[in-house]
């Protein structure tokens, strides 16, 4: 009861609608065991004899998945080939084959955004919930809140398999050019627009994808929104680069000694660690959230798969508590956790692993959200256009 | 009219140049009237939207005025000295002239990111070595340099390819400078300078200007530099936007082709001003009599040396050391952090990496060996021929230079796709060698054009009266005369077939991933392994100065001016090659 009315107030403090996820669990499915040996025995036989599985993906899971796939090809002799590169090249190549009756791909790894803005509304995406036969992966108590989660509008073709959570903004600053008496004195997201930090922030800018999504977040988020995102962007004196390592260069030598939107800061998290004058910090969060972006996030499976079998083979081993365990012991500073509740939290950084129990807002996986996003996005690139007038 | 052997060759280059280089660029130009958003995704609706929109986008006068004055800038600083430079390594007696002159291959050699870093690890106004040092040893109250500004822009880009590019085009046309027109000047009483001013330079005017045209069509594509160092002064040039158009996250395909399509104008403007140059007077300077004789400058040449010495070691060794060392640093940059073989057995151990380097050999070499003589062949057509259909292969060979790889690439993954029988070769070795022959057709076609422009016809006549036939004579006259151009642009394509990125990336698989890619992969925003992707650069150079190490050796057996030396009468060379032939 008591979560329900948490639930309740989340959605109401939020811009977005969260789900009512207590209310939308549902009960596991438990297939009978006999059926199910014969089903994915012929299942395997079926992906030998196609003998290999196309992944599309891009961005570093791309490259964090390969030991877990390597797994996969060992235990099944299935060969899989990921394609590397950016994902919205992959997305690129693949949307045009598959216009020129070219279909050479089986398996999406490939962020909800990429999905939900191309795949899905050229056709190109199957609904996933007819491939999953494994029963490990159809008891739905076996993952956060009882239930599998999608992340498309109508909550049945991306699912959604690793989050990040986001229960605390974190910025940082450099500990030689800015004491702790002044960053006591920022306590709230606004702090970050005092006249004296002019000219000493730095952000990423919007050809990072990390950079546009920072931005589209906040536009959604109580403690900042359009306003707060306007000012970042346009007023607020901030020198900006797409460029992660410059940025770090300039935060570690205190040329802009403080970076107040961070993402993907395990680099800065190892400078700090080796002694580097530079320090993590947070700010509260109204809302704690958890999130599904980058490629590492969600399975979708293609339409006119040249390999189904194999296709429906790795769909359901990878959400297998063995596969998800393996993501979270392979793949070194792994800056998400899997939605399975039954898979040992491994490399997972402490930051990144939800609290048992504990319900979180998770706008990723609401059907409506996927259109507010891409207006927000469009608003967000027209600030940041009218910046170089 | 009557049709001859010569009007099928010139139908069939027409037709198959007309398909692998026009066709994809007028593919993407009539797409950019459709006005569909995602190009890949919505249906096609034609419209003028893209024309409109992309003329109305905030700040694009001002990037485009921002692109004219780097450009400018970098020209005005730039080709003085390559010109000073090639003449110097052709024409004088400096010491280790062709050791030097292969360095500025090196230096081109280099890629433009590590340059660009090497520079920032430099000039970093607070950061930099330089500024860190003149501020410590009391000099300056603060860092006196800033690589984030536009003179910090132009430096990288001179310090870049801006000069060696200029010294590697220009340097074997100075070399086929007739010294007896030098020396003809001497004796009627003219000094050295007055000599270079009213003889050499005059004569080196067509090279000159195909130089200068080849830099004016790079105006709207350069844009990696001027990225990385203006986003952070908020300093934008007209290719960031067309880069930026590409990577939204719905890239906006259609905004970049039209913005990209203004390059069209500049070639709408080089090719008449080419042309009136070039017919406006002969500069015939390799005859039968040719004599490659060099100016001595006495004590000066080794002051020339010192020069160029200075310049290149500013343009290798810095950049070079910054590939090195960042390879075995834990991170670039962070001496404190200490070494490491980490990012050396990440890379090696990488199943990818062998598969890499065999499809970046097989890629490099085919384009070494074949550009050349395509290109070469093609020039010969243009220059030496009076063909109907000529100044529509100039305009074929000007225009497919127009757009920018990223985009030609999706131009190139549409032929394939769209070609029934082309489509088989798609995700295979085969469209990616094909693209990388074709891809330097602009830059090689035209130093052979002003190559062919300078050789006189004597010889050829002399073969043809000796009896060789058109294959005999190209392969026993041309070829060795034009052996240095070929080697030199058989190095540009090794390099550019090496390092190509744009033009493939979305013909190639995980089967036919190239070094560059994976370099490209490994730097990316996502994985920013930037120390391993030094790695891939280091194999890159050292398979490209192999390749250089051979090509000259090879050229040198080849080539006619071994022989030169020793017989310098070309007429007689050629007719004892020719009769030496028919044996």
């Amino acid at each position: 009861m008591l979560m329900m009315i948490l639930l309740v107030f989340f959605a109401a403090a939020f811009n977005y609608s969260t789900i009512a996820v207590a209310a939308a669990a549902e009960k596991p499915i438990a297939p009978a065991k006999s059926n199910f040996e014969e089903e994915w025995s012929k299942l395997v036989a079926a992906a030998r004899r196609e003998g290999t599985v196309a992944i599309a993906s891009g961005g570093a899971p791309s490259r964090q998945y390969r030991p877990v796939v390597d797994v996969f090809q060992k235990k099944f002799g299935v060969t899989v080939e990921v394609s590397t590169g950016s994902a919205t090249d992959t997305v690129n190549r693949v949307l045009a084959e598959r216009k020129a009756g070219k279909y050479t791909m089986d398996i999406a790894l490939i962020s909800i955004r990429e999905a939900q803005q191309r795949l899905l509304p050229s056709g190109s995406l199957v609904p996933f919930p007819p491939l999953l036969i494994h029963p490990d992966v159809l008891d739905k108590s076996a993952w956060y809140l009882g239930r599998h989660w999608y992340g498309d509008k109508s909550s049945n073709t991306i699912f959604i398999y690793h989050v990040t959570k986001e229960d605390k903004y974190e910025y940082w600053y450099n500990t030689d050019k800015i004491k702790e008496p002044e960053i006591a004195t920022l306590k709230k997201q606004t702090d970050f627009f005092d006249p004296r930090w002019k000219g000493k922030m730095i952000g990423q800018g919007m050809g990072d994808p990390s950079g546009i999504r920072q931005m589209i977040d906040s536009y959604f988020e109580p403690d900042r929104g359009p306003d707060w995102v306007r000012t970042y962007l346009l007023d607020a004196g901030l020198t900006f680069s797409d460029d992660r390592r410059i940025l770090e260069t300039w935060l570690v030598g205190g040329r802009f000694p403080l970076q107040p939107v961070v993402t993907g800061s395990e680099d800065l998290i190892g400078l700090a660690k080796k002694g580097l004058p530079i320090k993590q910090a947070f700010l509260p969060k109204q809302v704690a959230l958890i999130r599904a972006g980058g490629s590492g996030c969600c399975i979708s499976a293609f339409a006119n798969a040249p390999h189904p079998s194999a296709a429906k083979l790795f769909a359901n081993w990878f959400l297998t508590k063995e596969a998800q365990s393996l993501t979270h012991t392979l793949v070194p500073n792994l800056d998400r956790s899997s939605l399975r509740n039954d898979v040992p939290f491994g490399e997972v950084p402490p930051d990144q692993r939800r609290a048992p129990g504990a319900e979180y807002g998770f706008p990723d996986a609401d059907p409506k959200f996927g259109a507010r996003q891409e207006e927000a996005q469009k608003w967000i690139y027209k600030l940041w256009e009218s910046r170089q007038k | 009219m009557h049709l001859t052997a010569g009007h099928v060759v010139m139908a069939a280059v027409l037709l198959v140049l007309g398909y692998f280089l026009v066709w994809p660029v007028l593919l993407l130009l009539i797409n950019s009237f459709n006005a569909a958003g995602d190009w890949f995704v919505e249906p096609r609706v034609w419209g003028l939207r893209h024309w409109q929109n992309a003329f109305l986008r905030p700040g694009l006068l001002k990037s485009l005025g921002n692109s004219l004055l780097i450009w400018s800038l970098t020209v005005t600083f730039s080709f003085p000295i390559g010109v000073a430079i090639a003449w110097l390594l052709a024409r004088t007696r400096t010491p280790y002239s062709h050791s030097l002159e292969f360095m500025f291959w090196i230096a081109y050699m280099v890629p433009t990111l590590p340059t660009t870093i090497a520079w920032i690890s430099l000039l970093d106004p607070d950061l930099g070595l330089i500024n860190v040092g003149l501020t410590k040893l009391g000099l300056f109250a603060q860092g006196p340099f800033n690589i984030f500004s536009v003179p910090g822009i132009v430096w990288a880009n001179l310090m870049g390819h801006g000069i060696a590019i200029k010294v590697m085009l220009l340097t074997p046309a100075f070399r086929n400078m007739d010294s007896a027109l030098e020396e003809a000047a001497r004796v009627g009483g003219a000094g050295n300078l007055r000599t270079l001013f009213r003889v050499t330079l005059p004569l080196m005017l067509p090279p000159m200007m195909l130089v200068l045209a080849l830099q004016l069509l790079r105006i709207f594509q350069s844009f990696e530099t001027e990225y990385l160092l203006g986003m952070p002064f908020g300093f934008y040039v007209y290719s960031t936007k067309i880069f930026a158009l590409i990577r939204d996250p719905v890239p906006n395909y259609g905004e970049a082709t039209v913005l990209a399509s203004m390059t069209l104008l500049l070639i709408a403007l080089i090719i008449p001003v080419q042309r009136w140059i070039l017919e406006r007077r002969r500069y015939t300077t390799v005859t039968g009599s040719f004599r490659p004789g060099l100016i001595d400058m006495g004590r000066w040449n080794y002051v020339a040396f010192g020069a160029i010495a200075l310049l290149l070691m500013l343009l290798t060794v810095g950049p070079l050391c910054i590939l090195v060392l960042g390879s075995f640093m834990t991170r670039i940059g962070y001496f404190m952090l200490g070494f490491t073989l980490e990012h050396w057995k990440l890379v090696l151990n990488d199943p990818v990496f062998i598969k890499a380097l065999d499809t970046t050999l097989i890629l490099g070499t085919t384009a070494a060996v074949i550009s050349p003589l395509l290109f070469s062949i093609i020039a010969y057509i243009l220059v030496r021929t009076h063909l109907p259909g000529r100044g529509a292969l100039d305009l074929m060979v000007w225009c497919s230079g127009a757009v920018p790889g990223i985009l030609a690439g999706l131009g190139l993954l549409w032929l394939f796709l769209g070609t029934p029988g082309l489509s088989f070769l798609f995700g295979t070795i085969w469209a990616l060698i094909i693209v990388v022959i074709l891809q330097g057709k602009t830059t090689g076609v035209n130093v052979m054009k002003g190559l062919f422009v300078q050789i006189g016809a004597d010889m050829e006549e002399a073969a043809r009266v000796s009896g060789a036939g058109w294959l005999r004579t190209y392969f026993r006259i041309w070829l060795p005369l034009l052996m240095p151009a070929l080697m030199l642009i058989a190095v540009m394509n090794f390099v550019s077939a090496a390092s190509a990125t744009g033009s493939i990336i979305l013909l190639a698989s995980r089967d036919t991933m190239t070094l560059s890619l994976m370099a490209l992969e490994l730097s990316s925003i996502a994985i920013s392994n930037r120390e391993a992707a030094s790695i891939i650069s280091i194999f890159i150079i050292v398979l490209t100065v192999t390749g250089a190490i051979v090509v000259r050796a090879l050229g040198g057996r080849i080539g006619v001016r071994a022989r030169v030396s020793a017989a310098p009468d070309l007429a007689h060379v050629t007719e004892s090659t020719v009769v030496e032939s028919r044996r």
